[in-house]
């Protein structure tokens, strides 16, 4: 075998280990209410076509779609040239030339190389025309919250090669013109929710007999909200039944479509250094590498960071998947308005700044208190 | 509550890789050590060989392995469309892909051009003469246009890794440009 020959079946076995690379996304083993509306998505996506297809999925935040996303998204991803899937959109969107970032996320992952220097998203828009229009891809857009965004990764149909598959996950179904098919996600019904519910407060189909009625209850409370039900049967796991009682009662005084309000219940509960944790996490460390979320946790405080993680985890209130911390943005929100309501006109009041321009604001001014324990800026 | 669709995964027993090539030409060089390499790096590789005798439908055992594959690997080589089983091969190969399941296949070029696969030139024109006389149009015609699908695709050319070009001549660098840098201040 002659030395180009090596080298050449190097670079192919690079190449194939490239193409084989897990692309399928973490999905709860509980799913409940889902598998009939993934299925109708995926059977609408099946028929074969020339045609590039978009699909639209909305509904209220914490209702699942973004998981529904992944399940169809894990279903399809192999059979395609290319598969991107782009979280959290309106999130990442926000940051300084966010949607540049998300462009050349979206070339990377289908190219499987580094794309060109995209310094603004115009020319991420002409990139993607011309590097993606030959390839069948399926792309995932996650969470959209403007036009905009859809325009500079998305813009026309022609983008992508025939037979691409679209698929936009959004609360507000205006954005969903365009689409072929759009799928609106209801509440659970109460059984699914009281199942929904058993898995997550008692690890189980249904509620331990001495909890059927408070179980009822708290289930009432939820609003038929997967993220709701989640994080408040996890929140009453192996509480007495006192307990149970008197946070039912919380939950009873807090508006029916405040499901932040719901939510912070669950915080609420925590004891102090957990709650800082969890704030840490949703003002820093949302997509952050569990490691090094666990270093800086450990420098924080007394308890050991692998226990303060494991035990926000089954409070449901973060997630780690594979090596990365991630939570749901409503519960992020949840634990910055915990932040902000500390001094809502003075960021430098605040324990923690995440925002570039307050973090500027406040390090410019020099009005930072002894309170601000955290900033984090992005320089770039 | 059913099991959610998504943790189904491929079937047991199901390649990675299935390898399409020319036994005559390459058996022994270039697909051997090409299998190996592959199988060295925990791939599971699926290879036929063109001489083990067989019928004129391509088996269902056949059939399943390039169906269950991720990738489709075909070494093109000047032998290739000589061999009708490789040609077969080929058409069941792009049907997979065009399918809706679809897969990734990955042409290699081995001391050929990908425009003689594409437009049956060169030794492939030759091949094809001989084809065209011994099978009926149909088949013959199904065979060209999977070559031309075939030499489309974007794959890799022995040629310009011996010639010194840079392969991969649209990798870029990385800028510091976007690079993050989180700075965490305590205070």
């Amino acid at each position: 075998m002659s030395r180009h020959e090596a080298k050449f079946i190097k670079e192919i076995i690079k190449d194939v280990l490239n193409k084989l690379d897990p692309k399928y996304f973490y999905v709860p083993e509980h799913l409940v209410g889902m598998d009939r509306l993934a299925h109708n998505i995926f059977d609408f996506l099946s028929t074969a076509t020339d045609h590039v297809r978009i699909v639209g999925i909305h509904g209220m935040p914490g209702i699942g779609k973004t998981t529904i996303a992944k399940v169809v998204f894990n279903q399809l991803c192999y059979g395609f040239e290319g598969s991107c899937f782009l979280s959290n959109i309106n999130e990442t969107s926000k940051q300084f030339n966010g949607l540049a970032l998300l462009q050349r996320q979206l070339l990377h992952d289908i190219l499987k190389q580094d794309a060109a220097n995209i310094n603004c998203d115009d020319r991420g828009k002409v990139l993607i025309k011309e590097r993606l229009r030959r390839k069948r891809v399926v792309v995932v857009a996650d969470d959209v919250a403007h036009q905009d965004q859809l325009k500079a990764l998305m813009g026309e149909r022609s983008w992508f090669g025939p037979g691409s598959i679209v698929i936009i996950t959004t609360r507000d179904s205006n954005l969903l013109r365009e689409a072929d098919q759009t799928y609106p996600i209801k509440e659970l019904t109460r059984d699914q929710s009281l199942r929904l519910f058993s898995w997550h407060a008692f690890k189980d189909t249904k509620p331990a007999e001495a909890y059927i009625e408070l179980s009822k209850d708290a289930v009432d409370y939820c609003g038929g909200l997967p993220l709701a039900l989640e994080v408040i049967g996890a929140c009453l796991y192996g509480k007495s039944k006192d307990r149970w009682k008197s946070e039912i009662d919380n939950l009873s005084r807090i508006p029916e479509n405040n499901i932040q309000g719901k939510l912070l219940i669950s915080f609420d509960a925590l004891d102090g250094e957990l709650q800082n944790a969890f704030l840490d996490i949703a003002c820093f460390f949302t997509d952050v590498e569990k490691e090094y979320v666990a270093k800086v946790l450990g420098a924080r405080s007394c308890y050991n960071p692998e226990v303060v993680l494991e035990t926000l985890c089954e409070r449901s209130l973060i997630k780690v998947f594979g090596e990365m911390v991630t939570m749901h943005d409503l519960l992020r929100e949840m634990g910055r308005e915990v932040v902000r309501k500390a001094s809502p006109k003075q960021p430098g009041e605040r324990t923690r700044i995440w925002n570039q321009e307050d973090a500027w604001n406040v390090l410019d001014q020099q009005k930072v208190r002894a309170q601000c324990i955290h900033v984090a800026m992005r320089i770039f | 509550m059913t099991e959610p669709e998504s943790s189904r995964s491929r079937p047991e027993g199901a390649y990675d890789v299935f390898l399409s090539f020319r036994g005559e030409d390459t058996r022994k060089t270039f697909t051997d050590h090409l299998y190996t390499a592959l199988v060295q790096a925990g791939i599971r590789a699926f290879r036929d060989d063109d001489d083990l005798p067989r019928g004129e439908e391509i088996s269902d055992h056949l059939l399943r392995a390039i169906q269950e594959s991720k990738i489709s690997i075909v070494v093109f080589s000047k032998g290739y469309a000589s061999s009708r089983w490789c040609l077969n091969e080929l058409v069941e190969i792009l049907e997979c892909k065009n399918r809706k399941t679809g897969q990734i296949v990955l042409p290699i070029f081995y001391h050929i051009d990908p425009s003689d696969v594409r437009k049956q030139n060169g030794s492939f024109a030759e091949a094809f003469a001989n084809n065209e006389e011994r099978f009926e149009e149909k088949l013959v015609k199904e065979w060209r246009k999977a070559l031309e699908e075939a030499g489309n695709l974007s794959g890799w050319n022995l040629n310009h890794m011996a010639n010194g070009y840079a392969f991969f001549s649209l990798r870029f660098s990385c800028t510091h440009l976007w690079s993050h840098y989180t700075l965490h201040f305590s205070m």
